[in-house]
């Protein structure tokens, strides 16, 4: 066999072992057979590496997809035969914008809805209805102090103070296709080259190159840019189940909002995190150091961490329905929801959520458990990562 | 619930595009964003002329939706690509032999790296000095990278003749490139 068919071969990834050896042994002592060797792999790895060159322009792809009709493709490209990332509507600066931008929003959300009036921050009342207000009084629950064996009660009811946490968990997004063998049999053609010896060394050319071409397909997300986590942030308005006879204690900042970090197990089943600031209108019983029974009136706040599973029910033109168990914990006690609402999708990673909800806070005094609920309208944000 | 068409391969993507579907769209450019670049390399290396390359470029992907539409035979699409591109360039070649013009010829290459450019600029000029019957087969290895069984069916040779024919276009191309490539890889 000539000689530079076995760097032919050799170079296509057929040469049999055997006469791999002889190759080699030819190589270690004719020069110009290594240096043809060098300049094949150079011309070879040169025009497999620039595939890219060769993209169609982004005119080509326009006036394709025009003569084939299609509308659901966009074609937005500004530059030609160049690996670009448009298909990308959110980059990561836009993202620390838009958190930013929405964080600020919120921000001024619940300022706005905040009352800056005084602390008026429990009513109490006897059972002969007698009602005062104790002002500027921190700790709020300031009856129970008293009684050593409601020490616990005291630290479980009381003035909150304001924490977030943020909570970090997994994410995940995608389906799994389930065939999701070789991409394409012809690809099989690829081969990896290795070479390692004293003369040179060059590794992992291809003969074939994917190349990632300057347009967009309305919602497609490659996997390697959209990850499956998604931070949310909302806003609250809440009603209580019973109307509220005392105004809540001082607002937090923050005060009715809530930041989710959550993952998407599956298509359908999403988990996450979140902590909320939020009020609790209380109502309960309890005997004062006098002995006498009184019923209890507060509004204070709270922060509320809380685990999330998500249902996703269908998607219908990016509109995705979904209901919303969350099970939490605040100082007072522990707090159930259940939401029902639907998520919007104009861009693949980035939502708009509405939805509503029942909120219920079971709390302890004294030993007898109480509950507190109410209706909350949440609306707001998620960004995909 | 969306779906992330580039995990799907070949044979599901066109049944999506097959049904008819609001997806088929979306199914075919992702089958349009896999191979137009192997495509569009096949035709500019053969054609040279910008305004022609895009005309059969074009007509590669109209008549293979249309394939895909009237035929459900499963099929190797790149080959299947590079067959009919090929077929569109030999019909222009016996209706129009002009000369073109190396030199109006723009690949449009965008690497940064000046050097890299300007070996990719001279072994593709030196390509085209290639005889007609090394070339072809030569570019649907280095350049599309299919395999020589698909060389052989497409140009309707043996599959030796088809890893011939590539052998010795690199042998060929090795004798002209030499002193530029001596160089560069010193």
């Amino acid at each position: 066999m000539d000689k530079f068919q076995l760097i032919s071969d050799f170079i296509d990834g057929e040469l049999e072992p055997l006469l791999e050896s002889q190759l080699f042994l030819e190589l270690s002592s004719d020069d110009e057979l290594r240096q043809k060797l060098k300049n094949t792999i150079l011309l070879k790895s040169a025009l497999a590496s620039n595939l890219s060159a060769f993209a169609p322009s982004a005119n080509q792809t326009q006036k394709l997809f025009s003569a084939l009709g299609f509308k659901d493709v966009l074609n937005p490209p500004t530059s030609t035969g160049k690996i670009e990332n448009q298909g990308k509507f959110l980059n990561a600066t836009k993202y620390l914008m838009i958190l930013l931008l929405g964080g600020f929003l919120m921000f001024l959300i619940s300022r706005y809805f905040t009352d800056d009036i005084p602390e008026k921050i429990i009513t109490k009342s006897d059972n002969s209805k007698h009602i005062y207000d104790l002002a500027n009084q921190i700790p709020p629950i300031p009856i129970i102090k008293n009684y050593e064996n409601e020490q616990k009660l005291t630290k479980s009811i009381g003035n909150k103070k304001n924490e977030t946490h943020l909570i970090a968990n997994e994410s995940y997004d995608y389906e799994e296709f389930v065939n999701a063998e070789t991409i394409q049999t012809i690809m099989n053609s690829e081969h990896k080259i290795i070479i390692e010896s004293d003369l040179f060394s060059l590794q992992n050319f291809t003969s074939n190159t994917m190349i990632e071409l300057p347009f967009v397909i309305r919602n497609s997300y490659p996997s390697t840019r959209i990850g499956k986590f998604s931070i949310e942030l909302f806003n609250s308005h809440y009603f209580s189940s019973e109307e509220p006879t005392i105004s809540p204690s001082k607002n937090a900042i923050f005060n009715n909002s809530a930041i989710k970090v959550v993952y998407d197990l599956s298509d359908n089943i999403t988990l996450g995190a979140e902590a909320r600031q939020e009020t609790f209108y209380q109502v309960f019983e309890g005997m004062d150091e006098f002995g006498i029974i009184n019923t209890y009136r507060q509004q204070p706040n709270f922060t509320t961490i809380g685990a999330i599973g998500r249902y996703k029910i269908t998607n219908w033109y990016n509109f995705i329905p979904f209901i919303e168990l969350n099970v939490g914990t605040n100082n007072a006690g522990l707090v159930y929801r259940g939401t029902t609402g639907i998520t919007y999708s104009p861009y693949h990673n980035f939502n708009i959520i509405l939805n509503l909800e029942y909120s219920n806070l079971n709390f302890m005094h004294q030993q007898n458990w109480f509950n507190s609920n109410k209706f909350g309208i949440n609306y707001g944000f998620g960004i995909k990562f | 619930m969306k779906k992330d068409y580039s995990k799907y391969n070949d044979e599901i993507l066109l049944e999506i595009v097959r049904s008819d579907s609001k997806e088929s769209e979306l199914a075919f450019a992702e089958i349009y964003n896999r191979y137009a670049t192997n495509v569009n390399a096949y035709c500019k290396f053969m054609l040279r002329d910008i305004e022609k390359v895009q005309d059969i470029f074009q007509e590669v992907f109209i008549r293979f939706f249309k394939k895909i539409k009237s035929d459900f035979e499963n099929i190797n699409i790149k080959a299947y690509l590079i067959k009919v591109a090929r077929n569109l360039c030999l019909n222009y070649f016996k209706r129009n032999k002009e000369f073109i013009s190396i030199e109006n010829f723009d690949l449009g290459f965008t690497e940064s790296n000046y050097e890299q450019k300007e070996l990719i600029n001279v072994i593709t000029r030196t390509i085209d000095l290639l005889d007609e019957k090394y070339k072809e087969p030569f570019i649907m290895r280095e350049i599309e990278g299919l395999s020589y069984n698909e060389i052989a069916e497409i140009c309707e040779l043996s599959v030796t003749n088809a890893k011939t024919r590539v052998k010795r276009a690199r042998e060929k191309l090795l004798e002209l490139l030499n002193p530029f490539l001596k160089d560069y890889v010193e």
